[in-house]
């Protein structure tokens, strides 16, 4: 479930044009691994204490309110990328 | 008329008639995963550690979802309890309640288990995308849900894997 919901957000963000590195991990990994992410897409709760955004990827598997979901992921890609370029 | 990818779909994952019971009356998720994770062992598609693995799963992270034609669950486990990658469908004479993807303290009634065995991921991506497909269509879970007999039922995914 979790790589169909990878696969489909890459998509999303090869149309968009928005260049991404997408890396899928277990759940219990995420802890490990929070430090170098930008943003983490779950279908699973997360429990992990972060200040970094969260999404469900729930509609991506639903499909019910995956535009609006996909919308404020690329949103906010975009704005985290305008951060980092500004930043350089 | 099938392509030959759809074909390959149909090699990859199993859709067989035997793997499909209708109205189980099964009254707990518990043992609905057993119903068919038993049956998927009985038949060979996956290792005795299948069913342990798919409900100690299904309670870290649960699968039941509110779907647009009615609440679904999709159990699965990692591909090292699988031999044969199949898929296995029930559904309920009465919704069983499965906890809810993402957000375990949430209940919804479910009314068709889609159960995935699958023996490699990598593999199984397009089969994945039309059994989420199936999910995201009211009409086709709807349909499923009334199905009233397992040749009906497999129809009904058959007709999505191929359309």
């Amino acid at each position: 479930m979790a790589m169909h919901a990878a696969y489909k957000l890459r998509e999303y963000f090869a149309k968009e044009k928005v260049p991404v590195i997408i890396d899928g991990g277990g759940n219990n990994e995420l802890a490990g691994r929070i430090g170098g992410y930008d943003m983490v897409v779950s279908n699973a709760q997360v429990t992990v204490k972060t200040d970094k955004p969260v999404f469900t990827a729930v509609p991506l598997i639903t499909g019910i309110g995956e535009e609006e979901l996909v919308e404020k992921i690329i949103a906010k890609a975009k704005e985290i990328q305008k951060e980092l370029e500004d930043a350089s | 008329m099938s392509t030959n990818t759809e074909d390959n779909f149909l090699d990859i994952m199993l859709i067989e008639e035997e793997n499909f019971f209708i109205k189980s009356e099964a009254k707990t998720y518990q043992e609905i995963i057993k119903e068919l994770g038993e049956h998927l062992f009985s038949k060979g598609y996956v290792k005795d550690t299948f069913t342990q693995a798919v409900l100690d799963r299904e309670e870290a992270y649960p699968t039941g979802l509110q779907a647009p034609g009615g609440g679904v669950a999709i159990p699965h486990t990692d591909s090292e309890h699988v031999i044969t990658s199949a898929l296995s469908i029930a559904t309920l004479d009465e919704p069983v309640d499965f906890h809810v993807m993402a957000e375990p303290d949430k209940i919804v009634p479910v009314s068709a288990v889609m159960m995935l065995a699958v023996a490699d991921p990598e593999k199984v991506i397009p089969v994945l995308r039309k059994v989420i497909s199936i999910v995201q269509d009211a009409e086709a879970i709807k349909n499923l849900i009334n199905s009233v007999s397992k040749e009906e039922a497999k129809q009904i995914v058959i007709d999505h894997i191929t359309a």
